[in-house]
């Protein structure tokens, strides 16, 4: 082991050599992807979750490497091909939705998300009258927002997402025919489930919208057609 | 009082060091990794995997001036994306160990008194990055070699040998560059 002082100072200017080369200012024109983001929040939130017990680190943020990522999804595939016969895949562009149905699911993308706002810049909400609905907010970030509507008999889901964020959406169309309608000039992927749940996905050429229900699909039609963006209020002083 | 009363007050932003080194030095680590990787995805797990290694290790650099910080920052950076491209090439001929093929024994401990600063300065900026970065962790930030081998993603012993080499190789360089001199 060395010890000298002339050795620190000479590391300490050698870092300052190296740092010289390195500028944190520089602008650097890449956007950083969603899932990085998400992994970023994971592990800021999982720093302040073990402050007080930093032994606690690994656990709160569980990493799985990339290896096991693979094997996972592997089984998952060989599990899916299996107990599904792996049937054919049949695809649907609708709006800007590309939806690859199987026999159990459907995963959906959305396209043309590079040019779509990376977060929700906007507010939105639905001016039907849902009065008689109990509405519970399940997320409100800065990538999703799900609100639930509920009575005694019926339900309304309310979502919207970023673009990017909807990538490989999995929507559970088993049984389901894949159709589309017009929803404010817009071509929204339709189906029903289960012969009551009613489904509506559409772009609006920002966000992606979801509409679950199980009333009539007149009526959620009618609902989707009343969701407005919310203004914000600009206070000009004088 | 009032005066204790402040310094005893922590905002959210002195706590969370974390989030203000992702603010100042992620781009920079970004680039720093792609120029290694090549590849956006690649570069964006090396700077999350970065940031996990530097968390592990935030006793070494809280209460550092932000020079030192930057600097640990960029050398946590380099190695990960060093040993996550060593990973996937799987080419054993990458180990630049090989190159310093030094026979000799333990340096002594006290040789570098011999020498002014600014010549173990430069000898020290020949070294390559990874003899000087682990020359560094040691004994800039005085890091154990176990903290160090997770930092560069070696064993133990591969760890302690490269640092052997690593002081090798800058005796080497100072005598050669005395010699010179004389």
């Amino acid at each position: 082991m060395l010890n000298s002082n002339k050795l620190h100072t000479a590391l300490e200017m050698s870092i300052k050599d190296m740092n010289a080369a390195y500028d944190e200012n520089e602008v650097i024109s890449h956007r950083f992807s969603w899932r990085y983001k998400r992994k970023k929040r994971a592990i800021i939130k999982a720093y302040q979750q073990s402050l007080q017990r930093p032994e606690e680190f690994d656990r709160r943020y569980r990493k799985i490497s990339f290896r096991q990522k693979v094997l996972i999804a592997a089984m998952a595939i060989v599990m899916a091909a299996l107990l599904t016969g792996a049937g054919v895949v049949v695809t649907y562009y609708i709006g800007g939705i590309r939806a690859e149905q199987q026999s159990t699911h459907t995963d959906a993308f959305a396209m043309d998300w590079e040019s779509a706002p990376s977060t929700l810049e906007k507010t939105y909400s639905i001016s039907y009258d849902l009065s008689n609905y109990e509405k519970n907010i399940l997320s409100d970030d800065e990538y999703q927002y799900w609100a639930e509507y509920t009575n005694n008999t019926d339900y309304i889901d309310f979502m919207y997402w970023v673009k990017e964020a909807y990538q490989n959406a999995r929507v559970n169309t088993e049984e389901s025919a894949i159709g589309s309608m017009a929803i404010n000039g817009f071509d929204a992927l339709y189906f029903q489930r289960n012969e009551k749940d009613q489904v509506l996905i559409w772009d609006n050429g920002e966000y992606i919208f979801e509409l679950h229900s199980n009333l009539d699909i007149s009526i959620i039609k009618l609902i989707a057609e009343t969701i407005y963006e919310e203004k914000k209020i600009v206070n000009i002083q004088q | 009082m009032l005066s204790i009363y402040l310094s005893m007050v922590e905002t959210d932003e002195e706590r969370d060091l974390v989030t203000r080194i992702y603010t100042h030095f992620e781009r920079m680590m970004y680039k720093i990794a792609l120029g290694i990787l090549k590849n956006p995805q690649d570069a964006e797990d090396a700077v999350s995997e970065a940031f996990i290694r530097i968390i592990k290790n935030l006793d070494k650099i809280s209460g550092l001036d932000k020079e030192k910080c930057k600097g640990f920052v960029i050398i946590v950076i380099r190695n990960v994306a060093i040993d996550m491209y060593k990973k996937r090439k799987k080419d054993e001929h990458l180990d630049i160990d090989e190159a310093y093929d030094i026979s000799g024994g333990d340096v002594e401990n006290d040789f570098l008194e011999k020498y002014d600063t600014d010549v173990i300065h430069n000898s020290i900026n020949s070294l390559k990055d990874e003899y000087r970065d682990i020359i560094t962790m040691r004994y800039l930030y005085d890091m154990t070699i176990d903290d160090i081998s997770k930092i560069v993603g070696m064993t133990y012993d591969g760890t302690n040998k490269r640092l052997h080499r690593a002081e090798q190789g800058l005796f080497k360089i100072i005598s050669e560059v005395d010699h010179v001199k004389q």
